[in-house]
């Protein structure tokens, strides 16, 4: 299993040069999800056949020179929640079992283009409505660092199967923390970028205003290579951006990392003061002091306050019952319980509520907006805590005890990014003492992925004992 | 909040059934909307009277973007 150790930035060149061949790595990859499966259970759909005939193609066009870029030939992954053409949806419920939908979701249809090759796709959380990935249906995504924790979610199939090589990139979704939850506790990177740098068009929506999709990727380098494919103005997508396209890499490429000196970079302890658990707060406090140790100028805001995460939840809890009102009246035995519940509860919120969410929102993008006149990036941990088992009922907050199914727990610190729309990039920072990862995260400016991905990638090549440190599973 | 107006709301506003799943969520319900909604209600409180809603669907306010 040596190709599939590899990063996107490692393979391309290999296969550009025809050193590797697509096949042969795509094989490997089905190998490795074979080997790896049954400890982590991130897959709910393998799609070896058109696998093997996809790189087959691919590998025939680099043969003939036609070499598309660092994408091409490379085998990926999708979340259970974007469609794709011929192959079985589901969304990781039995409320669409035997949904193959006719067409690909904007995204996959990108990856074609690019000449990546889909090996399956990724289990999650139910309908993306939880950050835990213990499913219902299909059973839950295990944590390739220690199979009887969870994975975070809702990417958390995702989020495994880049951590334990069954995949080399993954596609994501992120309405509330679900990229970057699942990096986090996985040990890899992932972004939420922009809300409508990329489309959605084709991915089963969770909530409509706060949904965003991204990669998950095994580095900052990859991460920005699987965006640059990814993203892109689209006119039949409502949320879409017309914003030129970029090269993420670009900033990355043939040159030292972003000297860090004069960056000027936002905390705010007072947000998460009480909440954290020792390890992530100690591993949170030596992030920023290596900051500050290469010259950041550090700038602790009173911004934000809670009201964003209490406040903000009544979008999710709305929009979502809105897109599964018809399901939960004809089906609704359907859904796993923990789904069941939380999306029932959103038809009691008035639309007063809803509208002053949003009012909320427009407040909170102006404080932002402010804010970022004196900062190039906000930093925060991405979780209050390390993976915990599979199952654990009750987890503390602060000092209250609640179930992480139905609590946003998990989301406390990552859904001010979907609110606020703010591209946002997970990345491990450290271990807990049983050798737990733990991330943090690199929010930008609106449509400052470039950067972000700059400063992410200074603090990755800087501390390669986090970065290149892998799971158990690889030994 | 009283668990009857829950029940009314999902019959006669949303046009739905109480079932026994649901006739079982509501009580929980009741203690926790009665927060959410009130959270809500206090941080609206506050607003400046011009504040207009965010645009739902439309991309994040476009700064000065830095490479």
């Amino acid at each position: 299993m040596v190709l599939m150790q590899k990063t996107i930035r490692e393979l391309a060149p290999l296969l550009r040069s025809k050193a590797v061949s697509p096949v042969e790595l795509t094989q490997e990859c089905l190998q490795r999800i074979e080997q790896t499966e049954p400890a982590i259970n991130a897959f709910i759909t393998v799609t070896a056949d058109a696998a093997l005939q996809a790189a087959a193609t691919v590998e025939a066009e680099i043969l003939r020179g036609r070499y598309r870029g660092p994408l091409h030939g490379i085998p990926y992954s999708a979340k259970d929640l974007y469609m794709t053409r011929g192959i079985a949806t589901t969304a990781g419920s039995a409320v669409l079992a035997g949904n193959v939908p006719a067409t690909n979701a904007a995204v996959i249809d990108a990856m074609e283009t690019a000449g990546a090759v889909l090996v399956g796709k990724n289990n999650l959380h139910e309908f993306a409505y939880g950050t835990t990935s213990e499913n219902d249906r299909f059973g839950p995504c295990r944590n390739p660092w220690d199979p009887r924790r969870v994975t975070g979610g809702s990417s958390g199939g995702s989020a495994a199967a880049v951590a334990a090589g069954s995949s080399t990139f993954s596609l994501g979704t992120d309405t509330g923390g679900s990229i970057r939850i699942p990096a986090s506790f996985c040990g890899v990177v992932g972004i939420k970028p922009t809300y409508g740098r990329v489309s959605k068009r084709g991915v089963i929506p969770l909530s409509w205003s706060m949904d965003h999709t991204g990669p998950i990727a095994r580095s900052v380098w990859d991460a920005a290579a699987v965006l640059t494919a990814m993203a892109g103005y689209d006119p039949d997508d409502v949320g879409s951006a017309a914003i030129p396209t970029e090269n993420f890499t670009a900033g990355l490429d043939g040159e030292q990392p972003l000297d860090i000196r004069g960056l000027k970079v936002g905390i705010c302890p007072r947000y998460h003061e009480g909440m954290l658990q020792p390890a992530v707060d100690q591993a949170f406090t030596q992030v920023v002091a290596w900051f500050e140790n290469q010259g950041a100028q550090l700038r602790e805001l009173s911004y934000p306050d809670r009201s964003a995460f209490t406040v903000g939840s009544i979008l999710t809890m709305s929009e979502a019952y809105t897109y599964h009102e018809q399901n939960l009246e004809s089906c609704g035995e359907k859904y796993g319980p923990s789904i069941r519940y939380r999306l029932e509860k959103g038809q009691y919120i008035p639309a007063s509520a809803y509208v002053n969410a949003q009012r909320l929102r427009q407040q909170d993008r102006q404080k932002w907006a402010e804010i970022y006149r004196e900062i190039d990036v906000f930093l925060s941990p991405t979780v209050v805590m390390p993976p915990f088992p599979i199952g654990t009922p009750t987890v503390m907050f602060g000092q209250e005890t609640v179930n992480p199914r139905v609590h946003p727990v998990l989301m406390f610190l990552t859904s001010l990014g979907d609110f606020n729309g703010y591209p946002v990039l997970s990345l491990p920072c450290g271990f807990s003492a049983d050798g737990l990862p733990i991330g943090f995260q690199i929010q930008g400016k609106p449509f400052g992925e470039a950067k972000v991905f700059r400063v992410a990638y200074a603090f990755e090549q800087a501390h390669p004992e986090v970065s290149e440190r892998k799971c158990g599973l690889w030994k | 909040m009283e668990i009857s107006t829950l029940q009314k709301a999902t019959t006669e506003i949303n046009g739905r059934k109480l079932d026994a799943n649901l006739e079982e969520y509501l009580p929980r319900y009741a203690l926790e909307l009665e927060g959410l909604l009130r959270a809500v209600r206090d941080v609206a409180r506050n607003f400046p009277e011009e504040l207009a809603p965010a645009a739902v669907f439309s991309a994040a306010p476009r700064q000065t973007i830095d490479k």
